[in-house]
């Protein structure tokens, strides 16, 4: 192949390999798998398994085998560089203080399943494996053992931190037995490694002292100058690109001295990240500098190159599928079995003991590497690789449904910290913090006269920090909490008005705020608007899945700069929303004395029935408490919105409840609110009511006895 | 002792007996199935047949193997290995379109072979590369040239 079409086709291949990842993890996402097991099916499905099966020709002259010379190298560099990053993202806290159970648990979740992966290659040895110069039944043994115990901690972390859980007493088990792991299982890796490649007994004694040097250097000479480094960082207040190639250039010459040693170059990667400066501003700008190539684009590579030596297509006959499913069966009988039962000793009772044996069971990306590495070095053959990889597959797949059985997520906030008298309860999910103090002051204004009854609860779900592959995002779920809610914190502060803040970590926002509006039995959502990037309508996304998911009342406040509400506006057309308009607007007249000016329009033709909207305005402005002085208006005019634009400009706030046909594709909000909210230039707030929006298609009877309405 | 420690502690004795077992076990009794893996040269045998050279690729996982040539690929598995009195090796696979049998001798690179199916005749077989690290033939083509 010409260096040329050799470049064409690697460029090609990157492509195609970063678009089919991202689409498959971003679809794994969406069904609330991690996405970094949508990055690996992806691999799986671009290799001879699925591509190469449906499409020989194409598979093959896609990925010749010249420039997957070339996918190797990218994958290996990049594979070494995201041991540097899981190395860096490791955290001593987690390895110390956390007690007997912690201790055994997470040795427990190692030695089970490594003792059951060696005993089941007792059976597979003479079945699955060769004679060959590597693959001495200690060295088999050993890799399954070590391939059996491995748990990928970033998934699990991930996993813990999008249920909310990690901070329970299951989940800090957890988190410290996965990082426990991860550790044990590169040393494991390097040890394997040294067992297979020595050949005999003094060279494997060479490996195990070279070795033992080695990491004293890194300790003792390595680690002190990286402080230094990071000393020059804090004081330059920047990385400057030498810094960062230095750093760089240690963990190519670590890997490589791991390499030369015989203990895999991986491991000198993973010890270069382990003993750089923890929890450091300098280590997590080194971490950003260098995590979106590979994590971006090398690891979808690795992905890749495995897919590409995955075949599944040797598993072709009973025999073979039995085998792998008794080694999915091992694998989790080790890992699930005595993880669960060493938990139990320890004094757990079943369901979080059974949670923990859950977690440990996700091995996702960090068997894959473990396993190209056993293929690379000849420990396994092509099968027992294929039947591992579906192993790893399955292990992580199974994770989420079954604990969501087991353990299901928390919503922090759900429950109140102590019991609250039945008010008025409002909701504000909050994503923007600038949008806080109007939503502060709105609903300070909708609590009416009962201030003090009113309980508000503002809200902020964060998404999950991207990279699951590596970054456990415990750092992140823990600190980035409640700081958007602090302008709004501080406004409801200055109005006097008592805000609970709520925050944690979510994977789907409109289903959160409508599981916490349920929980604490809230009144009303009170939202903000956010103008969708994608769709031509002015009201979507997140705010409209909301509208449609939330069993309570929503209120969306389009903010153009409210400050004094004095005078409103409500236009009434008959529809349950708009008598929620009125009984807001009613709410806030009582407590701003503001003028509520309801507008009745009547089709001059009449094609439309008249509703009854003189009785609606007076049983809702009856409160004799709340004296509010409202303008009943009544205009024929054959064009409703037109209208409204016109009169909306004298006020300063323009309250509209949704068309009755809301939801339809073409118009998310309703023909009537969308053109109003897209052509008024002033604050307005949309209303959705919630016990009679059901009603509404289906039952709300037009009042057809025609009367004469009086002006108010 | 806490439960906890003494659990620890158990675990800790189980686990060095347990692999202490198994690897010691696997080490004596077990024999994974002779590795033939690799790509191979393969020349008809009388040397003087008109198709005189062709290159086959094996993939093989313990029984079981595939065959690979002019595109085609055949699932086969181990039917018997087997020592003879002399200490020659007798390997005969199976599959549904394909047979093979290789014979050699201990310390020998060479093999013969017979092939019946969709590839038949006696071949004189050498490997020319492995799929494993350690590459364990000289220079194939060398050994395999007429």
């Amino acid at each position: 192949m010409q260096a040329h079409s050799l470049i064409l086709t690697l460029l090609l291949e990157l492509a195609l390999i970063l678009s089919v990842s991202r689409f498959v993890g971003w679809l794994f996402g969406y069904f609330r798998q991690p996405q970094v097991m949508g990055e690996m099916v992806a691999g799986i499905m671009l290799g001879p398994s699925v591509f190469g099966l449906l499409a020989p020709s194409l598979a093959q002259s896609l990925f010749p085998p010249e420039a997957v010379q070339y996918l190797s190298v990218l994958s290996q560099i990049g594979v070494i560089f995201f041991l540097f990053l899981v190395g860096l993202e490791l955290d001593p806290k987690l390895l110390r203080n956390r007690g007997h159970t912690a201790l055994v648990v997470s040795h427990a979740s190692i030695i089970a399943p490594f003792l059951l992966g060696a005993a089941l290659t007792l059976y597979l040895y003479p079945r699955v494996f060769n004679d060959a110069p590597n693959m001495t039944f200690t060295s088999a043994a050993l890799f399954m053992g070590a391939a059996m115990s491995i748990t990928a901690f970033p998934v699990l972390a991930r996993i813990l931190t999008e249920r909310n859980i990690h901070k329970t007493n299951v989940g800090a088990i957890a988190i410290t037995c996965a990082a426990v792991d991860d550790v044990t299982a590169w040393c494991m890796l390097a040890f394997v490694v040294g067992v297979a490649r020595a050949d005999g007994m003094m060279p494997g004694l060479l490996t195990a002292g070279l070795s033992v040097i080695y990491v004293t250097i890194m300790l003792a000479v390595v680690r002190p100058f990286l402080r230094r480094i990071e000393a020059i960082f804090e004081r330059q207040g920047r990385l400057s690109q030498g810094v960062v190639a230095l750093v760089f250039l240690l963990t190519l010459l670590s890997a490589y001295t791991t390499e030369l040693i015989g203990i895999h170059a991986l491991f000198g990667a993973f010890l270069m990240g382990a003993i750089m400066p923890k929890g450091t501003r300098f280590v997590r700008t080194l971490s950003e500098k260098l995590e979106d190539y590979t994590v971006v684009l090398l690891l979808p590579i690795f992905f890749a190159y495995t897919g590409l030596r995955t075949q599944i297509g040797l598993l072709n006959n009973t025999a073979l599928w039995f085998d792998t499913l008794l080694i999915i069966l091992v694998a989790c009988l080790g890992k699930f079995g005595g993880s669960t039962l060493a938990g139990r000793v320890c004094g757990l009772g079943w369901p979080e003991a059974s949670t923990i044996g859950i977690l440990m069971n996700t091995r996702g990306l960090m068997e894959l590497v473990i396993l190209n590495i056993g293929l690379q070095e000849g420990v396994i053959t092509p099968a027992v690789f294929a039947m591992m990889v579906i192993m790893a597959l399955v292990t992580t797949a199974m994770t989420t449904p079954i604990l969501q059985w087991v353990f299901p997520s928390r919503l922090p906030g759900a429950v109140p910290e102590k019991p609250e008298p039945r008010g008025f309860r409002v909701l504000i999910p909050v994503s923007l913090p600038e949008s806080g103090p109007a939503l502060a002051r709105l609903a300070n204004i909708l609590s009416g006269a009962a201030h003090d009854a009113t309980r508000v609860l503002a809200l902020h779900l964060r998404r999950p920090a991207d990279h699951e592959a590596y970054r456990a995002g415990l750092d992140e779920a823990d600190d980035a909490g409640l700081a958007p809610l602090t302008p709004l914190m501080a406004e409801a502060t200055k109005l006097k008005l008592a805000v609970e803040p709520i925050s944690f970590v979510t994977s789907d926002v409109a289903e959160d705020i409508a599981a916490v509006a349920q929980a604490r039995q809230v009144d009303l959502v009170l939202m903000g608007f956010h103008k969708p990037v994608f769709t031509k309508t002015i009201l979507g996304g997140v705010v409209h899945r909301v509208l449609s998911e939330v069993q309570t009342d929503v209120a969306i406040l389009v903010d153009r700069g409210v400050e004094d509400t004095r005078r409103i506006l409500v236009p009434y057309m008959g529809s349950p929303h708009d008598r929620l308009a009125l009984e807001l607007a009613s709410r806030m007249a009582g407590s701003m004395k503001a003028e509520v000016t309801v507008l009745h329009i009547i089709d001059p033709a009449g094609n439309r029935p008249r509703l009854g909207a003189q009785g609606a305005v007076e049983r809702v402005f009856h409160d004799p408490s709340q004296p509010a002085p409202v303008t009943f208006r009544v205009v024929e005019d054959p064009s409703p919105v037109d209208l409204v634009l016109r009169e909306a400009p004298q006020f300063d706030l323009l309250v509209v409840g949704l068309d009755e046909e809301w939801g339809l594709e073409s118009r998310l909000i309703g023909l009537r609110p969308e053109r109003i909210a897209r052509e008024h230039t002033g604050s307005l707030l949309i209303v959705r009511h919630y016990a009679r929006a059901r009603q509404a298609a289906s039952s709300v009877p037009p009042v057809t006895a025609p009367a004469p309405m009086p002006r108010v | 002792m806490k439960r906890a420690t003494s659990v620890y502690v158990i675990m800790l004795i189980a686990f060095g007996i347990g692999l202490w077992a198994i690897i010691t076990t696997g080490s004596v009794f077990l024999h994974a199935p002779h590795d033939l893996s690799g790509t191979w040269v393969l020349r008809q045998e009388p040397a003087s047949a008109p198709e005189a050279f062709r290159e086959l690729n094996i993939d093989q996982s313990g029984r079981f193997f595939r065959i690979s040539f002019n595109g085609q690929a055949h699932s086969l598995s181990l039917e018997s290995s087997q020592r003879t009195d002399t200490g020659e090796l007798r390997i005969v696979l199976r599959g549904n379109s394909l047979g093979a049998e290789f014979r050699t001798t201990p310390g020998s690179y060479r093999y013969d072979l017979q092939t019946s199916g969709a590839l038949s005749g006696r071949w004189l077989a050498v490997r020319k590369s492995t799929a494993h690290r350690q590459p364990r033939a000289p220079d194939a083509t060398q050994h395999a040239s007429p």
